[in-house]
């Protein structure tokens, strides 16, 4: 371990500054919505049971305001995608593209033919740094028995059959909940309406109708060529006691490629469900990902 | 620069770095003889931080409160030091994505060592969080990175973070 300890000794008191940061960030958090999806058609998450397939929610959508304003109703999916860019980290998730040079012919837009999960290390690109939890160059299930980690590690590959990945931005949202001994955590967590504003607030978590912007974060994403872009993600427990066992893991994400502006491309929403019976239950009860739909978005279709 | 000096300290900040675990962060903070209860509190206010972080998902920053953490803001500032020193990605992005959230001016030289990494989703995410720091430095900054840094896609989010602050 080579990590090294640099406290911030020169830092100082803020400056006065403050109100005008305060003030643009509080501008900022207006535009990280936590976007929402209509309610779940199926039964919770409890009352489903570790089998269950996909997330019981279909395209419609809506859309709840982190500050607690009313939901606008998207209605049904017709070919267009919520603003995941209200939702986008406040961390520049992505490489950008490189200025075209002036005088060439523009490049060819960006278009998808193939999304693939890859869950095992066969497929896989590397390259991607350490973290504290999984190894993101060996997708599969990941158990630390020094810890009781658990996770699900996936590389999500798109392969692009015209244009450039360097020309595609990726998205991620998440709904989802972790059980540790029976307590459920929510992420997001359940809607928290403002004084005065009449409830009831929209649920958060798995069975809720809340997503929360999940990056990714730019050590995610990777373009091992023009002609694929990947993103990896481990979603799971960095460690657990024995008394958090069984773990259970529920999760919906969506993931979609947008050009520069903010044009989507391509989109894959997918789950992951680990369970985790105890430190022994390795390899575990439950550790997998599945597609729920993949589509072209500039062509308006599904995907293989 | 400051150090660390027991042994013990220094195993536990290592500990914390390596998994993000908030226990070995207390028990260095107590081995180097700090104000453990000051750094508890400030812990307690990072709270969705760390969680999110254990279970491999984005932090809501929005939920955090802004005024309680700039209460205790030389607790944070040495915990998201702490954390932007660790060798695990997911630790250190956190702390850049917190640093750009939080909007401290102070900040600006870890900024400008992150800049200075080797890793380019590293810079990428430093340019993003200067972007967001309302500072004449700042933009300063991130215009020599514009006019200077070789790589074009450096410059690019440099170029976006300068316009996103007009």
């Amino acid at each position: 371990m080579t990590s090294t300890y640099a406290p911030l000794d020169r830092v100082s008191r803020p400056s006065s500054s403050f109100a005008n940061i305060r003030s643009k960030l509080s501008q900022q958090q207006d535009m990280n919505n936590v976007s929402s999806r209509e309610r779940p058609k199926t039964p919770g998450p409890l009352a489903r049971g570790p089998g269950a397939q996909g997330s019981g929610h279909d395209f419609a959508k809506i859309r709840v305001q982190a500050d607690g304003q009313v939901p606008q109703v998207a209605g049904s999916w017709n070919g267009a995608v919520p603003n995941y860019q209200s939702g986008t980290p406040t961390a520049a998730p992505s490489a950008l593209p490189p200025p075209a040079p002036t005088g060439t012919p523009a490049a060819a837009a960006p278009k998808v033919d193939k999304i693939d999960i890859v869950d095992s290390p066969t497929g896989a690109i590397a390259g991607y740094p350490p973290i504290t939890s999984g190894n993101l160059n060996a997708p599969g299930p990941f158990n630390n028995p020094a810890t009781g980690a658990v996770n699900n590690v996936h590389q999500i590959h798109f392969h692009l059959d015209s244009g450039s990945s360097a020309a595609l931005t990726p998205a991620r949202i998440v709904r989802g909940s972790n059980w540790l001994g029976g307590a459920e955590l929510k992420h997001p967590q359940d809607q928290v309406l403002p004084p005065g504003v009449a409830g009831p607030p929209a649920p958060g978590g798995f069975s809720g109708v809340l997503d929360a912007p999940d990056g990714p974060g730019a050590h995610e994403i990777k373009r091992p060529s023009t002609d694929k872009i990947v993103v990896a993600d481990a979603p799971g427990i960095g460690a657990l006691s024995a008394s958090q066992y069984p773990y259970v893991h529920k999760s919906t994400f969506t993931l979609t490629v947008m050009q520069a502006g903010g044009a989507p491309v391509a989109q894959i929403q997918y789950g992951v469900r680990i369970e985790k019976k105890s430190a022994t239950d390795v390899p575990n009860t439950e550790n997998r990902i599945f597609a729920i739909s993949k589509l072209d978005m500039v062509r308006g279709r599904t995907l293989p | 620069m400051e150090n660390v000096t027991s042994t013990t300290g220094k195993h536990d900040l290592e500990q914390f770095q390596d998994s993000g675990d908030i226990n070995s962060l207390l028990r260095f903070v107590r081995a180097e003889g700090k104000d453990q209860d000051k750094y508890k509190d400030a812990v307690g206010h990072l709270k969705l931080v760390f969680d999110a972080q254990m279970f491999g998902v984005r932090p809501i920053y929005e939920n955090l409160d802004r005024v309680a953490l700039r209460q205790c803001m030389a607790e944070v500032t040495d915990i998201v030091g702490w954390m932007a020193s660790s060798d695990k990605a997911d630790l250190k992005i956190r702390a850049i994505e917190l640093i750009g959230f939080l909007g401290w001016e102070p900040f600006l030289p870890l900024l400008e060592q992150h800049l200075a990494s080797e890793a380019k989703w590293e810079r990428l995410t430093a340019i993003s969080a200067l972007g967001q720091i309302a500072s004449a430095r700042a933009v300063t900054i991130l215009t020599a990175v514009t006019d200077h840094d070789p790589d074009p896609e450096i410059r690019t989010a440099a170029q976006r973070a300068i316009r996103s602050k007009e």
